[in-house]
């Protein structure tokens, strides 16, 4: 049986429709009541495609560009497993707000609008450097390094609140936390949005076979 | 004290209370969209410069925002950044706060400002400008309070005030309130977006006890000690006090004893006079204070205080005049200025008193006092960095540096330079002059190659010297030596340069011209380095094509034994922008010449010796060669569109300028492997073009590494995505991402110019459990080796803004075979080496090391979650000579075994080295450092937070080759989560280690550690303690609450976005750290930039106060 996430994009698959590129500003899920913006769940889209193709190319020789991405190797599809990867990486990651937020560790990332957010900040870093001042890390972030700057010290700080650091289980007890954060987050989908989301990501076309993802 | 338009408080307090007599609000209220409010046109105080931050809680808390101004400013609008979904009813109350950051804050019984007024309803988020009635003086170092009652906000009336992004992002001076609290949002504090619109004030005016003259404070000049002198003469007469500083001075205000019967207005100016005593006197054009303010009618004789917004530095040697001009006066508006009882001179003899511009006749000072501080004492020069960053030498090429870009003298006195005698150190003879002016020159030899070293001594002839370290790495050319047969110019040559050699003017300096007439145009005598200004004897012959033809021309020599040709003897070869096409013909078809072989190049260092032109040839003497020079700046674009192309291109040979272009959006599967060099000015650069996401380059798991430069120079790798792994999480191999890899098979002994940008390095094999450093430590995301019999080293490497990431082994690192810093093989570090703005992120084992370099640098580099697989520091650096690691930070770096598990790691084979204004935070430990041989360790203002063991890790206990590690300035926060922490790692021994002026601060409680007494000639001094007891031969401690700003509120809210979030680790005023700290050599600035020292002393800790 297929797991849940696959049986989301089989129906996905069935209902896509050309449109306009998605705003990054776009609601494309929720995970529990929380919305997921196309923004976020870029970036986990662009840390899976590469080793989606790896997996594709190891295990079938499939060389992977535009609608390739939509074909059958044998019982795998490739914009699947790439919906399915990143879903899941970027619920991981929700799941990691939520509790940091919960327990005050943190402040929600400010989705939508991340990379106007960070945009603001590196202004304001330029303009530090300009008038002297000392700055720290990248003088100017991409939007997906301060994504992943706030998540890791998010977990960080979450791994110190849940265990004790000398504890070898400290990633374990982490671990457990987060995946029963993730159990209270099932997920609901903007089908349509999400799937041309994704196959803007590696440039296949969103005119969709009908029997994709079909079990 | 705070007034109104320079009246004293109680007319102030009276015309608010008058106002506030009627329902009418005495501001005005105005609306704008918040956008605007980081462009506001005049503002005096700023709290938050962006409008990002979340809103205060709704409903109806009353808020508000506490300030201490740094300067004198007079206010007259308050503007804020606020949401209300209908109108709402606010009152604004400002008032003066004893402590702007204390934990509760209420409405007291006085206020200076207290009004009523309607704001509208927002649109969506709007800025909120409430202009007063009139201007209110802020007093600089006052805390005031900008406090909105919301208590009459109606339930539909939700009033929100919005916050700035993050605490303390741009002023620290105070905190924003809800309900009385401090605001804590998810563990950390936050500003208010407030802005205050005015102006900061030149002078700020006081009234006082006349009779406390003789006893003000802080007084650096001061003219007369009593009252009892007359006053200069009533009306509208100019007076000055000329005065002639002996101690250099910083005046921050002026004091006069006078005598007003009603309100006056004066001008102050304050000039340089040549004469303190000539006559008469005037003001000058220029000044260096002019301000007219007004005066108010004192009660009898006043002391009247005039506060300077900003000082004035005056000199010793130097005269100045403190004049005011009372022109303005109106006929009731007498204003004196008391003369000194005693005799001229008595007090103060270097100046007159003057008045109508004139020196009185009945000879007296006027009564004034300056006060502010004295200048630091003289002080000799310092050196701005251990070791100097100068540039590189080059076999057999004049060597030019100053020291002067090196180093200051605080008092600006010349500086002598001097070599400490017997004080070089090398692989060859010291080949180097320093001229006192601090000209470097020489010529080192081929015997010089390696890194050379000399103390140097800054000397001002007055107080002192300073002495500092210089390397120089001295290396081989990058291109050939000069022409056999030709001269030279200097450097690399250019077409231009040509021109200006030979003073070509007009249509002379074009390359068809033939000023000299002798049928060869000038591109042709550049090429064969003729003189284009003088005919030669025997003309070139010219082919019908132009090319130059082989025949007459004495470059070309045809050995007919071996049927080879050898060329370009006589030949340019220091342009690299000339390419040389040769073509070998002979003239056996029906007489026309055929082409038998060709030869392209790109360069004349590449071409040298010989060439097998035919070799089957039986008439050689037949040969023709021809020869085309032309220029090539362009290079070849190749675009990889796909697989195939990939394929084509993977180990192809490139040229200087080509440019190999990914298409983006594209994936590609293999190593690319390409072969080629460019030349300096021409590097071969691997990019991308197109739209869309990065393209990827997956080398899955069975390739060394997705991108492969071997023996190859000059070449540019910018925005490629590459993994290098199966899918699984096995250990795969020894595997990179990218590799640059250089050995035997490469000829030249320099590799040049390597640079790595923008790529994204991630999923470079599985887990690394292996601990064997082949297999952990020389592989994973990037990777730079110089591996071989034959020595070899990199010149002009540079990994810049990549990120890195799920790497097997190490995310980023160098080696190389041929150097060992402890045994003194140190003639092949490698040169030129920066690494900066990485974010590496999730490696098996070490995040960065840092091998084989000297003097390289490695800063602004985000380092996160080292170690996932095993132990490691996350950033090392090893066989180094002059390494400095600034300004990165480093997280996350902890498991199952605490040791080596820092931030950072001074190791071991490693010469002078420096890591300063670091922060590592929820490491194990903030900084290992390595007992084997490592000599001259600087550990200093650095920030570790919440490194959980604590904060120094000495590694190989039972050795001893440590020397001259100095830890200073730093600061050790333990949070009240943290246990047991240890200053130094339980059952290590510090060895020749000095720790001086840090802060050890524990919230919890924490110990030294159980080898610290152990310790080989370890001294602590001028260290503070709090939450553990000083060390017992401190001689100087500090055991009084060090007074930080707000230690641990970065706990969690660290965000290295934000310029300032670790402000809480700045000292308060009244800290018992200030100026308490042992004064430390070369030492120039502290963590956060400023100027170290601010003023008679150092401080403790990272944070240097300023005045």
């Amino acid at each position: 049986m297929k797991p849940f996430i696959m049986r989301i994009v089989a129906f996905l698959f069935l209902s896509a429709t050309v449109s306009a590129a998605v705003d990054p500003n776009t609601v494309v899920a929720h995970f529990g009541d929380v919305p997921i913006y196309a923004e976020e769940v870029t970036f986990h889209i662009r840390d899976q495609v590469a080793l989606v193709a790896v997996h594709f190319k190891t295990r079938h020789q499939a060389d992977l560009s535009g609608d390739n991405w939509l074909q059958y190797y044998e019982d795998e599809v490739p914009l699947e497993l790439l919906m399915e990867r990143s879903l899941e990486s970027c619920r991981r990651s929700k799941a990691i707000q939520v509790l940091a937020l919960k327990h005050e560790l943190a402040e929600q990332l400010p989705f939508p609008g991340f990379g106007n957010v960070c945009e603001q900040i590196n202004a304001a870093r330029a303009k530090g450097r300009t008038e002297g001042r000392v700055l720290y890390g990248p003088l100017a972030y991409s939007p997906a390094q301060l994504y992943k700057y706030k998540l890791t010290n998010m977990q960080n700080h979450l791994k110190t609140f849940l265990a004790d650091v000398e504890s070898q289980g400290r990633d374990a007890l982490q671990e457990e936390t987060i995946q029963e954060q993730m159990m209270n987050m099932p997920v609901t989908l903007e089908k349509q949005t999400l799937n041309q989301l994704i196959a803007e990501q590696v440039g296949a076309s969103t005119s969709l076979r009908s029997d994709l993802g079909e079990p | 004290m705070l007034k109104k338009n320079g009246k004293p408080f109680i007319f102030v307090l009276l015309s608010w209370l008058l106002a506030c007599g009627s329902l009418q609000a005495a501001v005005t209220i105005s609306t704008d969209n918040d956008s605007a409010f980081d462009s506001l046109p005049n503002i005096a105080v700023r709290v938050g410069t962006t409008a990002e931050g979340g809103y205060s809680q709704k409903t109806s808390l009353n808020m508000a925002q506490t300030i201490s101004p740094d300067e004198y400013v007079s206010i007259d609008a308050v503007n804020l950044v606020y949401s209300s979904a209908s109108a709402a009813t606010l009152t604004l109350h400002i008032f003066e706060v004893a402590d702007p950051q204390s934990g509760g804050i209420a409405v007291p019984g006085t206020t200076l400002v207290t009004e009523t007024f309607e704001v509208p309803a927002s649109g969506a988020e709007n800025l909120l400008s409430i202009a007063l009635d009139s201007p209110l003086e802020l007093d600089a170092g006052t805390g005031y309070a900008i406090y909105l009652d919301t208590s009459d906000a109606s339930a539909s009336g939700i009033f929100e005030w919005r916050r700035s992004s993050g605490a303390g992002d741009f002023y620290a001076g105070g905190s924003f309130y809800q309900d009385g609290s401090i605001k804590m949002v998810s563990g950390g504090t936050r500003d208010a977006l407030l802005a205050l619109s005015g102006a900061i004030a030149p002078v700020a005016i006081t009234v006082g006890d006349d009779s406390t003259f003789d006893t003000l404070s802080n007084a650096v000049l001061r003219v007369g000690t009593t009252v009892d002198g007359a006053f200069s003469q009533a009306a509208t007469s100019n007076m000055a006090q000329t005065v002639s500083p002996t101690v250099p001075s910083e005046v921050d205000a002026i004091h006069l004893v006078y005598e007003a019967a009603s309100e006056a207005t004066v001008t102050l100016h304050i000039f340089e006079v040549a004469d303190p005593e000539a006559e008469p006197i005037s003001i000058p054009g220029t000044t260096l204070l002019s301000e007219t303010f007004e005066v108010p009618a004192s009660s009898g004789t006043d002391l009247l205080s005039i506060a300077l917004a900003t000082s004035l530095s005056l000199n010793t040697g130097a005269h100045y005049a403190v004049y005011f001009d009372t022109s303005d006066l109106s006929a009731t508006g007498n204003f004196k200025w008391r003369r000194s009882g005693s005799a001229v001179g008595d007090f103060y003899a270097g100046g007159a008193f003057y008045q109508d511009d004139v020196l009185k006749v009945d000879a007296r000072d006027a009564l004034l006092v300056l006060s502010g501080a004295e200048q630091a004492p003289p002080a000799p020069p310092v050196w701005t960095s251990n070791p100097l960053p100068v540039t590189d030498g080059v076999v057999s090429q004049n060597y030019h540096g100053d020291l002067n870009d090196h180093a200051s003298d605080p008092d600006f006195d010349p500086i002598t330079f001097t070599k400490v005698p017997g004080s070089f150190s090398g692989p060859g003879s010291d080949w180097l002059t320093i001229a006192t002016d601090g000209t470097l020159s020489g010529s080192p030899s081929s015997s010089d190659i390696g890194v050379s070293s000399w103390t140097v001594k800054a000397d001002d002839g007055v107080t002192g010297a300073d002495t500092t370290t210089l390397y120089i790495t001295v290396g081989l050319p990058t291109t050939a030596g000069a022409p056999t047969n030709g001269t030279a110019l200097s450097g690399l040559a250019s077409y231009e340069q040509f021109v200006s050699d030979y003073m070509l003017e007009g249509a002379d300096a074009d390359r068809d011209a033939d000023p000299d007439g002798d049928g060869v145009p000038n591109s042709s005598e550049y090429i064969w380095l003729m003189n284009p200004t003088l005919a030669d004897a025997e003309p070139v012959v010219l082919s019908d094509s132009g090319h130059l033809l082989a025949p007459g021309i004495p470059a070309f020599e045809v050995d007919t034994e071996s049927d080879e040709v050898s060329y370009l003897t006589a030949l340019r070869n220091d342009d690299p922008y000339l390419q040389y096409d040769v073509q070998f013909l002979t003239n056996l078809v029906d007489g026309v010449p055929v082409v038998v072989d060709s030869v392209s190049r790109e360069h004349a260092s590449r071409n040298s010796g010989m060439i097998k032109a035919v070799e089957s040839t039986d008439d050689v003497e037949h040969l023709f060669v021809e020869l085309s020079v032309t220029e090539n700046t362009t290079g070849t674009v190749y675009h990889i569109d796909n697989q195939a192309d990939f394929n084509t291109y993977k180990s192809f040979t490139f040229s200087p300028g080509d440019q190999i272009l990914f298409k983006r959006g594209a994936i590609f599967s293999g190593m690319f492997a390409p072969q080629g060099s460019g030349i300096p000015g021409r590097p071969i650069v691997i990019g991308n073009y197109g739209t869309g996401p990065m393209p990827i380059i997956n080398a899955l798991g069975d390739s060394v590494s997705a991108i492969h430069l071997y023996n190859v120079e000059h070449w540019e790798v910018h925005n490629i995505e590459v993994t290098n792994t199966d899918g699984s999480d096995d250990h795969q191999g020894k595997l990179k991402g990218i590799y640059i890899e250089t050995d035997d098979d490469r000829p030249e002994a320099v590799m040049d110019h390597i640079y790595i940008k923008n790529c994204y390095v991630h999923d470079v094999n599985g887990t690394t459990l292996d601990s064997d450093p082949d297999i952990a430590k020389r592989h994973g995301g990037i990777h730079v080796h110089t591996y071989g019999d034959r020595d070899t080293m990199i010149n002009d490497l540079q990994i810049v803004g990549n990120t890195i990431e799920k790497t097997g082994g190490v995310g980023l690192g160098f080696d190389s075979s041929f150097v060992s810093v402890a045994t003194g093989n140190t003639n092949y570090l490698w040169t030129g080496v920066y690494v900066a703005h990485n974010f590496i992120n999730d490696t098996d084992r070490n995040n960065m090391i840092i091998r084989m370099s000297v003097n390289a640098l490695a800063e602004y580099n985000v380092l996160a979650n080292s170690s996932r697989a095993n132990k490691g520091h996350s950033l090392f650096n090893f066989h180094t000579v002059g390494f400095t690691a600034q300004h990165n930070e480093a997280y996350g770096n902890v498991g199952y075994d605490g040791a080596d598990r820092g931030g950072f790691d001074a190791d071991y084979n490693a010469r002078d080295t420096t890591y300063q204004y670091n922060y590592s935070h929820d490491n194990m430990w903030c900084i290992g450092l390595m007992k084997r041989w490592n000599k001259g360790v600087a550990v200093r203002y650095n920030i570790s937070q919440n490194d959980q063991h604590g904060f120094c890790f000495f590694g190989f206990n039972s050795a001893t080759e440590c020397e001259d590690v100095q830890i200073y300035n730093n600061i050790y926060y333990a949070g009240p989560h943290i246990t047991d922490a240890q200053l130094i790692a339980e059952n290590r021994t510090p060895h020749n280690t000095d720790f001086i002026n840090n802060i050890f601060y524990f919230e919890n409680g924490g110990y030294f550690g159980s080898g610290v007494g152990a310790g080989v000639n370890t001294d602590f001094s001028h260290n503070a303690y709090f939450g553990i007891p000083a060390w017992g031969s401190d001689p100087s401690p500090v055991t009084d609450d060090p007074l930080l700003s707000a230690p641990g509120t970065g706990a969690y809210k660290i965000d290295m976005s934000d310029p300032e979030r670790l402000w809480g680790y700045c000292l308060q005023a009244g800290s018992p750290c200030i100026n308490a700290g042992a004064t430390i050599a070369g030492v120039t600035r502290d963590f956060w930039g400023n100027p170290v020292p601010a003023d008679s002393g150092t401080d403790i800790g990272p944070h240097e106060v300023q005045p």
